[in-house]
């Protein structure tokens, strides 16, 4: 008998007024696991999470949150960090730990220590006493995210936690997330930065205008988008666009031949396009292949036209 | 339970270990016995108002004017022990010459508007007639209440009532007896100590509006506090980790017993500084005071209705600050809350003269003014079916308050201030939960 997920959702409607914010959402996340939440602004990855903590009450559908109905019988076992910092701005990093960790049935002080060896952890010992107002909007981010750590949660549930973070403090977060991870904690966080997802994930959901579009490994989320190969030499659209596999070309001239950005059908594998065009002797004086990431699948799956930024140092 | 106490807790603390805390500790007293002083003092420093006489009534030694003069020299005029008493001037020149009322006045308004806005000039007082009619105007520069009047009344009404007894053929000896003649009604009851009704009889029911208007300012001061925490919390976005780490109820009920445990603390503190000072009084006094605070519960149930009237008004607010994104709108919602305390204020004033009227039996029962008079009515004996009726009511009352603040709490809070205030109310009305 297969153990019971961390978080299940079934048919998961919300709607406001006539508008569904969130339709017929389903989803499972095993216990231990990295799962993230992906979407473009508006896609109902906020009003998800606020459904598992049972901050929002679904127009239909069922949720089970660590066993219960959503997360306000479980609270003590959830560590929840919003998109916003959440800390009271006049209170020091340590004191915000033993107020927040006291709520969640931990004792102040032992919120207190734990607070303290995972501040130093992140090089923040010398603001354990600093008023957060105080704090760059980085460490303020980290204090909260220490906050949500002090009672061990079993199910950590982070709205977009690398927003506004610079590089360091990014991988900083990421490695709190692995180690959670690894300690045996479900991580549960939203995003629409897709690098973070590919490199945490152990599953992603891609919602679009409140519908699920996407359910599966990063890897299978990849193979979902085109592959790409660049040509250079003497060569033409027409003839490439004949090749096996390829679903559209782009030139450029370039001062000797041209340039040819080649679009490949999902789910073919350049080395199959490749081989054809060297069979038919095609004069290629250099080739590119470029895997496809998460973010080309994001877009295609999501239906997005527009690129959507990538956050420098991501 | 325990969230509750820790929520209580950090509010409690976030307002007593700031310097404004203490500042308000030391400047509460400052200010109410400034408050009881200053009336006095104003009237101390006050100057003394300057009468000149002009009595046309022909009467030679005996008139009015004399009599008057004589006792203005004396003193004899004042309303209040702390206000200085008038000071008589001679009649200006330009006055001198009336014959009439009525040149007197033209006169006297000339004299005045010669002056322009120097009010300096003395309050003039016109005699004319006889002991059958006697006409008396008092002029002033300013056409504003002159306290003088009611006393010249009075050593006018003297001179007359002595004028007319002597026509009547009175001697001296007989008039002075009869103007001496007083009758003093004592009031005795059996709830008095003592048998006969005195001040200390009736502290209770001034202690009862005291508390009245305590409880008012609590409860505007605290308002402000409740609101400007939920707005910060709110902008600050806490509120969205407070919301998954314990329930609305435990958030707003114990953001609202932090704040009345605050003002129980400042109460505490004067109520200790008053103990101490009573040990500096004479024995009859505090043994009179304790008594008459003492007596009936008056303590205990002040106690009871001030912490009952602010949680329930406390819940009320906390509830309409969290529809609200600035201190602004806030305040404005507030208001009409507010506003519709003066009501209870006011009933308060008619409870002191008659505790037991129907007007005030029933209101003592709606909910909203339950603590501002059901204390009054308390100390007037009220029967324990009102007391506990109106107890039960204001508990329903605070219960339904603290349910709908709780699903204003949780609607407004979670609002990211991209809807407008009605829309929010609307759905929290039409949450599901």
């Amino acid at each position: 008998m297969a153990a019971a997920p961390a978080l299940e959702l079934t048919e998961v409607t919300r709607r406001f007024g006539d508008r569904a914010v969130v339709d017929g959402l389903g989803f499972r996340v095993e216990r231990g696991a990295v799962f993230g939440f992906l979407g473009p602004n508006g896609a109902g990855k906020t009003t998800t999470l606020r459904m598992i903590l049972g901050l929002v009450a679904p127009t239909s559908g069922r949720l089970d949150v660590l066993g219960a109905v959503d997360g306000r019988s479980v609270r003590n076992r959830i560590g929840f960090l919003p998109e916003e910092r959440g800390l009271h701005p006049r209170m020091t990093p340590l004191q915000a730990a033993g107020f927040l960790g006291s709520l969640k049935g931990v004792p102040p002080q032992a919120a207190r220590q734990k607070a303290r060896t995972l501040l130093e952890g992140l090089g923040l010992g010398a603001s354990l006493n600093t008023q957060i107002r105080r704090l760059s909007k980085g460490m303020a981010q980290q204090v909260a995210l220490v906050c949500t750590l002090v009672h061990d949660p079993d199910l950590l549930i982070l709205d977009e936690p690398f927003s506004g973070l610079d590089p360091v403090h990014q991988q900083g977060l990421e490695t709190l997330i692995r180690e959670r991870a690894a300690a045996g904690a479900t991580v549960v966080f939203s995003t629409h930065v897709m690098s973070h997802a590919e490199r945490l994930c152990d599953q992603v959901v891609l919602l679009a205008r409140g519908r699920k579009v996407f359910d599966g490994t990063v890897q299978q989320a990849r193979s979902r988008a085109p592959g790409r190969l660049i040509l250079e030499g003497e060569l033409t659209p027409e003839v490439i666009a004949a090749l096996p596999g390829v679903a559209e070309v782009a030139a450029s001239d370039l001062p000797e031949g041209r340039r040819l950005e080649v679009w490949l059908s999902p789910g073919v594998e350049a080395h199959q396009t490749l081989s054809a065009a060297f069979r038919a002797g095609l004069p290629i004086r250099r080739f590119e292949s470029r895997e496809p990431g998460l973010h080309e699948a994001f877009l295609l799956l999501t239906g997005t036209r527009a690129d959507l930024p990538e956050v420098a140092g991501a | 339970m325990r969230r509750l106490l820790i929520i209580l807790r950090r509010e409690y603390l976030a307002y007593l270990l700031t310097p404004g805390f203490l500042l308000a500790l030391v400047a509460f007293p400052v200010i109410t016995l400034a408050s009881l002083g200053v009336p006095a003092l104003v009237a101390r420093q006050a100057p003394a108002a300057t009468v000149a006489v002009l009595d046309l009534t022909g009467l030679g030694a005996g008139s009015p004017g004399n009599d008057l003069s004589a006792r203005i020299r004396e003193g004899d005029t004042r309303n209040l022990p702390s206000e200085r008493p008038a000071r008589l001037v001679a009649l200006p020149a330009e006055i001198a010459g009336a014959r009439t009322p009525e040149a007197a006045g033209r006169l006297i308004t000339a004299y005045y508007d010669a002056a322009g806005k120097d009010d300096t000039r003395p309050a003039i007082l016109v005699l004319a007639g006889t002991t059958d009619d006697l006409d008396a105007r008092l002029w002033t520069p300013r056409a504003r209440l002159v306290d003088l009047s009611g006393e010249l009344e009075n050593r006018l009404t003297d001179w007359l009532q002595t004028e007319r007894m002597r026509a009547a053929g009175l001697d001296a000896e007989r008039i002075g007896d009869i103007a001496s003649a007083r009758v003093e009604v004592k009031t005795y009851s059996p709830e008095a100590s003592g048998g006969v009704v005195k001040m200390g009889d009736r502290i209770p029911q001034i202690a009862a509006v005291a508390v009245s208007y305590l409880l008012c300012m609590m409860i505007l001061v605290g308002s402000g506090m409740i609101s400007s925490s939920v707005i910060e919390e709110k902008s600050s976005r806490v509120i969205e980790v407070l919301v998954t780490s314990a329930h609305p109820a435990e958030l707003l009920l114990g953001k609202v017993l932090g704040i009345l445990l605050l003002f129980l603390t400042v109460l505490g503190a004067l109520l200790g500084a008053g103990l101490l000072a009573a040990g500096h009084l004479p024995p009859g006094l505090t043994d009179g005071l304790s008594k008459a605070l003492f007596a009936r519960g008056l303590l205990p149930w002040a106690l009871v209705f001030l912490v009952s009237g602010f949680l329930m008004y406390g819940s009320l607010f906390a509830g309409l600050a969290a529809f609200c994104e600035t201190p602004r709108e806030a305040q404005s919602l507030a208001t009409p809350l507010s506003m519709m305390m003066v009501i209870p204020l006011l009933l308060v004033i008619s409870a002191l003269q008659s505790p037991d009227s129907p007007i005030i039996r029933i209101a003592a029962l709606i909910p909203p003014f339950t603590p501002f008079l059901m204390l009054l009515r308390v100390v007037d004996n009220a029967p324990a079916w009102e007391v506990l009726t109106g107890l039960a009511l204001m508990g329903l009352t605070t219960a339904a308050a603290t349910g709908v603040g709780v699903q204003a709490y949780r609607t407004g809070a979670l609002s990211q201030g991209q809807t407008t205030l009605w829309s929010l109310i609307r759905r929290s009305l039409t949450a599901r939960n």
